[in-house]
């Protein structure tokens, strides 16, 4: 089928088979490697994009489905070469241990910090709820998300 | 050799019945994904026809009615969480897709597929249940309303027929100090797929408890309703002894499979006992204080 969409901001034109997922689409058609491929069933987080402004598991989205949104993927988050203060918080807290769940993890606090700009820590952790860290780093990366909140808020740490 | 496969995005209600038909045995609706992309993942299932619900408006609708409420199939679980709508008696509803885990799923999971895709622990079920809703579907010789219980017929298994879609779920009016709760056991904080949950309905007048309804899921081979509860608690005065003899007669109806996951049989009909007096109090509680938010 011919699709398009929107990912960080460029107008994709795609012909996409029907049974693939938003996730193949990404990585295989558009080379974007961020979103990863691991559980392929929804369960994980680590293939997390925004859709619409909402996190999503592209995994479980196929990519007809997405036809005509708005897509941000991981790579979408540093602008014009200065990472995003969530990306800036995970390097400064060492929030990243093998690194396999952070583009998920980065992509469910972006949804998170959308929405409110100071979350308290259980919020952080709901709005995580649904991305598996399997290094077990959790209380790095919601040190890092509660700094990224401070950041946008414009305080200092 | 796999035939070509073809999606389909019809615009109108009709149309989707239509096609869905013409598809046959192959074709499937698909709301969210949630459940149907990940089996297709793991090549459990190879339809041939998935057949796109998002632009049927009238499954997008969230209203209040009559002093009822109509929820669209295609309403999902974070706009169930946030609305406003889903507060007050309906709050089971709220409860129940609040308790989802992961944001993922609750952004693309829908009302309708949490209800037809007929999981065993689909959260939004036993408040159906206990809401009495109906279901309100549509095939090609028009429409029908089917009441939750008779809609699901077994695990993984509803009463939609040949080409039936299923438009919007309808709960009937909710009386004066209606109140209902939801909770449910699982890993993950509570957030998980759910062990055993409990959904509770019921009216407190003059400090009785009356037209009580219980149900309970992921302890049976589909949600139910526990009439033997019910029965007991209508004109009881709660106290601990009453909440405690509703959450044995409510361990006594479950049914939990001998092979079951995420818990074994023995916790599932141990923790209803404390999970119904859980549910119960709080929909007490919560009749407790519309009557005192009515009398300002």
């Amino acid at each position: 089928m011919n699709i398009s969409f929107t990912v960080n901001g460029t107008l994709h034109r795609l012909r996409v088979r029907p049974e693939a997922t938003l996730l193949t689409v990404l990585r295989d058609e558009l080379e974007l490697i961020g979103a990863k491929h691991a559980c392929d069933g929804g369960e994980c987080g680590a293939c997390t994009v925004l859709l619409d402004r909402r996190a999503v598991s592209s995994c479980t989205i196929l990519a007809v489905a997405a036809r005509d949104r708005q897509i941000v993927t991981v790579e979408g988050l540093a602008c014009n070469g200065s990472l995003h203060p969530l990306q800036k918080a995970f390097v400064d807290r060492g929030a990243l241990q093998c690194g396999f769940c952070a583009g998920g993890m980065l992509i469910s606090a972006k949804a998170l910090l959308d929405k409110m700009l100071t979350p308290s820590r259980d919020q952080v952790k709901r709005a995580l709820a649904g991305n598996l860290c399997r290094c077990s780093g959790y209380q790095g990366i919601i040190d890092a998300v509660l700094d990224a909140a401070g950041a946008l808020r414009g305080e200092a740490r | 050799m796999r035939e070509a496969f073809e999606y389909l995005i019809p615009s109108c209600i009709d149309d989707a019945i239509a096609l869905r038909r013409q598809a046959g045995k192959e074709g499937r609706y698909i709301a969210g994904g949630t459940e149907i992309v990940p089996r297709m993942n793991r090549g459990e299932f190879a339809p041939t026809c998935l057949i796109e619900l998002s632009r049927l408006q009238e499954l997008s609708l969230l209203d209040a009615e009559g002093g009822g409420l109509r929820i669209g199939a295609m309403i999902t679980h974070a706009e169930v969480e946030s609305s406003p709508l889903t507060k007050g008696p309906w709050q089971a509803l709220s409860d129940a897709s609040g308790s989802i885990r992961s944001p993922q799923v609750t952004n693309c999971g829908t009302v309708g597929g949490n209800v037809a895709f007929g999981v065993p622990s689909a959260d939004l079920v036993p408040p159906f249940l206990a809401l009495q809703a109906n279901l309100r579907l549509k095939g090609t010789n028009g429409e029908r309303y089917l009441p939750i219980g008779d809609f699901l017929i077994g695990p993984y298994r509803n009463a939609l027929e040949d080409g039936e879609v299923l438009i919007e779920v309808r709960l009937p009016r909710a009386g004066k100090n209606f109140a209902s709760a939801f909770c449910k056991v699982a890993k993950y904080h509570g957030l998980g797929l759910a062990s055993a949950s409990v959904a509770a309905a019921l009216t407190l007048r003059e400090g009785q408890i009356h037209d009580a309804r219980i149900a309970i899921g992921a302890a049976t081979p589909v949600p139910k309703r526990v009439l033997e509860a019910e029965a007991f608690l209508e004109g009881k005065t709660p106290d601990e002894k009453v909440l405690r003899e509703a959450g044995r007669l409510v361990s006594a109806a479950a049914e939990p499979r001998e092979d079951s996951i995420r818990a074994s049989p023995f916790y599932k009909r141990r923790v209803l006992v404390p999970l119904t007096e859980r549910t119960v109090t709080c929909a007490l509680s919560r009749s407790r204080a519309q009557d005192a938010g009515d009398g300002k």
